[in-house]
């Protein structure tokens, strides 16, 4: 630069003293001083960035080691499914009545009103086949036509007999095998138990509802006409009819007897 | 720098000591109103405080500085809408070209009657500058930047800055003659 140019830039210089505002200063120093105080990151170490994969590794690995032990060891929680969901509600039912009739006696179950009903007789094994299976046709007429069946069971009583069904499977030693099937089994028994009892029709009066579940399910055509006689000669005529026409529609090659054509 | 970097805050303020000064002229030149200068100042400061961790001397730390500050001046321009390019560095960038001729020797004011007054007519001359002349100008004189700095902090070539530099001196000059 020449001596014009060193004596510009010493003029400029000379002038030139403005600065920032000492509340900027305070305000940066601060900043940095800040900066300063704030602890440094610290480097973590190598194997800690590895954590996270392995872990999800791991757990994938124990998973998969579980689900094919659980597989070898009991193959038949995983094929048998369509098998247990056809006998399980007999079962359950079968077992829910073992149990009802152990620990109450027939004729406060009758007193009970219809969640009694629902275990007492073979009604609910016939609701339940219904429900699951495909029901004979017999017992689905005998359900729509019974004199009986014109109110459903409220939900409310098929809860109450809930907790009892699946007590029975518990109770039941053949279904104590263990593992996976025992719990499938016992859900499956507890939504049988519930539909049985929701689908079983409601009696008026436990017990009228009584007998006539019991008459539901197939019996000696013998048996039946001895019932009617009965109902015959308790004045219950109504009923009567109504067993004869089941009766007549269940063995329509008997004949009925001469006595109890009406 | 690097004393700071490894946690000496006080090394931080001998730096910013040295450096307030030209940083803060260097942008109160180049702005419409001190506040913007406030603000420009502060936020290159604060990049150099958030910076230090990873301060690498590559260059003199003023040439960092600067180029930080450069850098964050044209990207202000660019928000204000503000075109940074002188428009006749197209013709400041030609080394070939025809200086104005210097001002004769005899036209330095040989005395000065008011220092300050000739002093503030000095920074209205800087004032009307191209950018890209006063920017040069300033890193020369602030930064105490040599030709190759500033013109990496410019990205321009070396003669570039040296035609830069020669046009804003021969337009101060002429603009002081009256107080010559």
């Amino acid at each position: 630069m020449s001596d014009l140019d060193a004596k510009l830039s010493q003029l400029y210089r000379e002038v030139s003293t403005q600065g920032p505002p000492p509340a900027l200063d305070a305000l940066i120093l601060a900043a940095a001083q800040q900066q300063v105080a704030m602890p440094k990151r610290r480097e973590r170490p190598w194997w800690s960035r590895w954590m996270a994969p392995a872990s999800l590794m791991a757990t994938i690995v124990i998973g998969l080691s579980l689900t094919l032990s659980i597989v070898n060891d009991h193959p038949e929680t995983v094929d048998g499914d369509v098998v247990r969901q056809s006998s399980a509600p007999s079962r359950a039912v079968e077992s829910a009545k073992a149990k009802f009739a152990d620990d109450v006696p027939a004729e406060s179950v009758a007193r009970k009103g219809a969640p009694a009903v629902a275990l007492s007789g073979p009604a609910p094994q016939v609701a339940a086949k219904s429900a699951l299976t495909q029901a004979p046709p017999t017992s689905a007429k005998t359900k729509s036509e019974s004199s009986l069946a014109a109110q459903p069971a409220p939900l409310a009583e098929g809860r109450i007999i809930t907790p009892s069904a699946a007590d029975a499977v518990q109770a039941e030693p053949h279904l104590k095998g263990g593992g996976f099937g025992v719990m499938r089994e016992a859900n499956v028994t507890r939504e049988t138990a519930v539909g049985a009892s929701a689908s079983v029709p409601a009696a008026p009066s436990a017990a009228k509802a009584a007998p006539m579940h019991s008459q539901a399910s197939p019996r000696p055509p013998e048996a039946w006409l001895d019932d009617i006689r009965r109902l015959i000669r308790e004045g219950r005529e109504n009923e009567a009819d109504a067993q004869l026409a089941e009766f007549r529609k269940a063995y329509p090659r008997v004949t009925v007897p001469v006595d109890l054509k009406r | 720098m690097l004393s700071y970097r490894d946690g000496d805050a006080a090394a931080f303020e001998v730096l910013y000591g040295r450096w307030r000064g030209p940083l803060y002229r260097f942008f109160l030149r180049q702005c419409d109103h001190a506040g913007q200068a406030d603000e420009l100042f502060q936020d290159v400061f604060i990049k150099v405080i958030g910076a230090a961790a990873n301060y690498v001397p590559s260059a003199r730390f003023s040439t960092w500085l600067f180029r930080i500050a450069h850098n964050h001046l044209v990207d202000h321009w660019r928000k204000l809408g503000r075109e940074p390019l002188d428009p006749i560095s197209d013709h400041t960038n030609d080394d070939d070209c025809e200086l104005d001729p210097p001002a004769p020797e005899s036209t330095i004011p040989e005395r000065l009657v008011e220092r300050r007054q000739l002093g503030d007519a000095l920074m209205a001359a800087v004032a009307t500058l191209p950018d890209v002349q006063r920017e040069a100008f300033l890193l020369a004189e602030e930064g105490g930047l040599t030709l190759e700095e500033i013109a990496a902090i410019a990205g321009v070539g070396r003669e570039t800055i040296k035609s830069r530099l020669r046009y804003a001196t021969a337009k101060l000059r002429n603009q002081l003659e009256p107080w010559r």
